[in-house]
């Protein structure tokens, strides 16, 4: 019995302190009120948008005038070829961008953390992350022109040392797509990348290096041992994040390096949409398609958050 | 949670916003209402042609005498594209270029019935009544667009074909001594005879046969077979004449038979090994440098690049249209006789404040007096007129036709691509433009053209092609709607991909898997709903058949 009381006081002091804690606080809490009311606005009213979906949506007529369809569009997603091959596209240059990404910019950081010389270190930082800030059709335009057959640098130097005997189509054959988008991210991207695990890098305590120096590791142990381990918890964060993205292969690059004989292995779930969506007027089609990949974008960012947990490392949420 | 939203939703935003990005043009500064009604229209343009300068000339007259300003926006990439985006966020400009009933279907355009009517707008109605029927939208029957070329006053007399054919430079023929050219086989064996006689051309490597299949210009690479074997532009179908089904050609013989040879030339070297990768502008900007000997399309499409050859005085870069079939037995049918463009033109949208104004516009803009300036030029200034009243131009004022920037500082020609216009004569007897004026159009060919055309014993490019024959009554049928999201829309695109798809593998691979690759096209393509497609075209036929007598 005094058992139960002490009990139900301790809640009803929780309960209290809740409420006071909002009184005490309602400054903060009518800041903030704005910015919800903000990203409802922008974030979940446009979903009423997804009704489209099970419509067959025509343009003239209001959102609620259309006539329902329930999930056929979503059926009619999944039987078609295209989609299917779409969602492996998308896929696979994600992963391939993802993996690229991450393992050329953490080597770059780590060796622009070797370098001693500031004045190099910094030219060399500022160079490579200048594409960053290019267009992706400028990206397209100079991918083009190196790899033309019709004297691009890359058939060029390949004929001199004669490796080949005659120009390869590098932009026609479905084979080299997936490399090439790949290339070219990290070409664009790299230098940007590094930006982050630096910044990470510049936080470690010296002392380490200077006790796994007295424990006599060389310099390799050292990157092995110091620098890795402490940029560990940049690196989880930043997949989460990545992850979350994972359906977003990209849009501009392969729309623009596309062509019809590569079609099959360049186009993403974004170029699906539009064409359907835009191009062939199917709004509905599109925006099933749209939601789709939201849905997996949503599951995967959860899986990775909850393995990043159980792994003992930082969660994101 | 909430951060994963956002993500999502700002990068979808992020995707469709990079594509729209220009699609928020025509900011209405609904201008002065003094002269009555709106006064400035926001215009979205299509034409390929070069797009008027701020300080054009034709352009300050009218803003001078009539008071219209405009504000244009112009088509960069796929037309579909745009039109979707436009069509999805219901942002469209006062005046909208149709090129097919997307508008239309989608309710973006006012029906236009109310506004051309005898009174209000005696030319333009005496313009479009006789086709007034043919041009209305089949749903509704109202007409929504007024339709851009095809509609002659007097005889045609143009001396530039703009259609299809096979394209080859005017250097091939004349070293090979002006030979007449009939089949495909002759046609590629004088490219090869003069490839391996000239590597290069100006310093760069010789392009035998260029291709475009570019997105939006796919059928520049599907049509082909079609003329080959003698039927005229229907687009994707060949039209029974007797019982008026309409057939996909696209598996047929003679397609195999085109693409089979294009392998044979690739496997030559005669074909550019990048044209399937490159995009419209480089197909122009290869056409441009006068390396190029030939290629198969409509002349609409590389126009612009003649005009640059002409500028750089490339005149025996420049290329003639030759109508040639598979073997001789067939006859060509490439030239037709004019035909007015169904759904093309502009249309006014919904969101246009005062569509009377923008009718009224075109009202006063087809009168003869404006047409001669849009066509002609200023008189005394562009062109000259005879004692018998006779237009004509001093060797000066052609010379300066040539050149693309003059061209948009005194021409409008982006604008005046899809407006109602007079083609033909005025009633005064001269030619609509100088190029249907038979005397001037004579007088205006380059010394070289001329001894050419003499070579050849012809007056003008258009008898290199076959004499027209009198058009089918449903004629073309590449121009039948097929309602956007039907069985049939779904069919004839999957079609399109297939080949855009398949036929650079058809012309690239090795003659030993030709067979190979052909079979397992063709069998994707029994795998569409073709049925759905070929009975919608064979309905509209027997529709318009029925109705368009």
């Amino acid at each position: 019995m005094q058992l139960k009381t002490k009990k139900k006081a301790a809640v009803s002091l929780n309960k209290k302190t809740f409420w006071q804690r909002c009184c005490e606080q309602k400054v903060l809490i009518l800041m903030s009120v704005p910015l919800v009311l903000l990203k409802i606005l922008f974030a979940y009213v446009p979903l009423v948008g997804w009704s489209m979906a099970f419509q067959n949506y025509k343009p003239a007529k209001g959102l609620f005038d259309q006539q329902w369809v329930g999930l056929d569009k979503f059926k009619f997603l999944f039987s078609d070829n295209v989609f299917l091959h779409d969602i492996r596209n998308t896929l696979a240059m994600s992963v391939i961008n993802l993996v690229l990404g991450f393992v050329t910019a953490i080597i770059l950081a780590i060796l622009l953390n070797e370098l001693k010389n500031m004045f190099f270190k910094r030219s060399i930082q500022t160079i490579s992350y200048m594409p960053h800030f290019l267009s992706w059709i400028i990206v397209v335009g100079i991918v083009q022109n190196v790899l033309s057959t019709d004297s691009g640098i890359v058939n060029d130097l390949l004929l001199r040392f004669g490796i080949i005997n005659s120009p390869v189509n590098f932009l026609g054959e479905p084979k080299y797509f997936w490399g090439i988008v790949g290339a070219a991210n990290v070409w664009k991207e790299v230098g940007w990348n590094t930006i982050i695990y630096l910044a990470s890098m510049s936080s470690i305590d010296p002392s380490l290096y200077e006790a796994a120096a007295v424990d006599g590791a060389g310099r390799f142990s050292k990157m092995i041992h110091v620098t890795l381990p402490a940029i560990k918890g940049t690196i989880v964060i930043l997949l989460i994040m990545n992850i979350g993205h994972i359906l977003d292969a990209g849009f501009e690059v392969q729309y623009l390096l596309g062509s019809g004989p590569v079609q099959d292995v360049s186009e993403t779930i974004d170029i699906f949409v539009l064409k359907y969506g835009m191009q062939m007027n199917d709004y509905s089609l599109g925006t099933a398609a749209g939601i789709f990949k939201s849905v997996i974008s949503i599951i995967l960012v959860f899986s990775a958050n909850w393995l990043s947990g159980k792994l003992g490392e930082e969660r994101l949420i | 949670m909430k951060k994963v939203w956002k993500q999502v939703i700002a990068a979808s935003l992020a995707a469709v916003s990079a594509i729209s990005l220009t699609a928020c043009g025509g900011s209405k500064n609904t201008a002065d209402k003094e002269g009555g009604g709106q006064k400035h229209f926001s215009v979205f343009i299509t034409a390929t042609s070069e797009e008027p300068s701020d300080n054009n000339k034709i352009l300050k007259k009218i803003e001078d005498e009539l008071g219209y300003t405009f504000d244009c926006e112009y088509l960069v990439g796929n037309y579909d594209e745009k039109a979707g985006v436009m069509i999805a966020g219901g942002d469209y400009p006062d005046i909208v270029s149709c090129s097919d009933n997307k508008f239309v279907q989608a309710g973006a355009l006012v029906p236009l019935d109310d506004y051309i009517t005898p009174e209000k707008t005696p030319n333009l109605y005496k313009h479009v009544e006789k086709y007034w029927k043919k041009f209305s939208y089949q749903e509704d029957g109202h007409l929504y667009v007024i339709p851009n070329w095809g509609i002659y006053d007097g005889e045609q007399t143009d001396g530039v074909y703009q259609g299809a054919a096979f394209w080859i430079q005017k250097a091939v023929l004349a070293d090979a001594g002006y030979p007449e050219v009939k089949t495909l086989d002759q046609y590629f064996k004088l490219i090869e005879d003069y490839k391996a006689k000239n590597p290069t051309i100006n310093g760069v490597s010789t392009i035998g046969f260029e291709i475009l299949a570019a997105s939006g210009f796919e059928w520049v690479l599907t049509t082909a077979p079609n003329y080959l074997h003698g039927n005229p532009n229907n687009g994707d179908v060949e039209v029974n004449p007797d019982t008026y089904e309409a057939k996909i050609y696209a598996n047929s013989d003679y397609a195999k038979q085109y693409f089979k040879k294009l392998n044979e030339e690739y496997a030559k070297g005669i074909i550019d090994s990048e044209a399937f990768t490159q995009n419209k502008d480089q197909y122009i900007s290869k056409i441009s440098s006068g390396r190029v000997l030939g290629m198969f399309d409509q002349h609409w499409v590389f126009q612009t690049a003649e005009s640059s050859l002409v500028s750089q005085k490339l005149y025996e870069r420049e290329y003639v249209p030759l109508p040639i079939t598979f073997d001789e037995s067939i006859a060509p049918y490439y030239r037709d006789q004019p035909v007015a463009n169904i759904g093309q033109g502009y249309g006014i949208s919904v969101n246009c404040e005062d569509p009377e104004a923008v009718v009224q516009m075109f009202e006063t803009l087809i009168s003869e007096d404006w047409q001669k300036i849009l066509q002609w030029g200023f008189e005394g200034e562009d062109y000259m007129v005879n004692e018998e009243g006779r237009f004509y131009r001093t060797p000066e004022q052609r010379e300066q036709q040539d050149d693309t920037i003059w061209k948009s500082e005194n021409k409008i020609n982006a604008l005046f691509d899809n407006l109602p216009k007079i083609q033909g004569q005025y009633s005064d007897g001269n030619g609509a433009s100088p190029g249907a004026q038979q005397e001037e159009f004579e007088a205006s060919l380059c010394d070289y053209d001329k001894e050419f055309l003499a070579k050849y014993n012809k007056k003008n490019w258009f008898d290199f092609l076959n004499d027209p024959p009198e058009n089918p009554v449903y004629y073309p049928a590449w121009d039948i709607d097929l309602i956007d999201g039907s069985d049939a829309h779904y069919a004839n695109q999957k079609l399109t991909d297939l080949a855009t798809r398949y036929l650079p593998q058809l012309i690239m691979t090795d003659a030993g898997s030709f067979d190979t690759v052909w079979g397992q096209y063709c069998g994707e393509i029994d795998q569409l709903d073709i049925a759905a497609y070929e009975k919608r075209m064979t309905d509209q036929i027997k529709w318009r058949m029925e109705n368009w007598q």
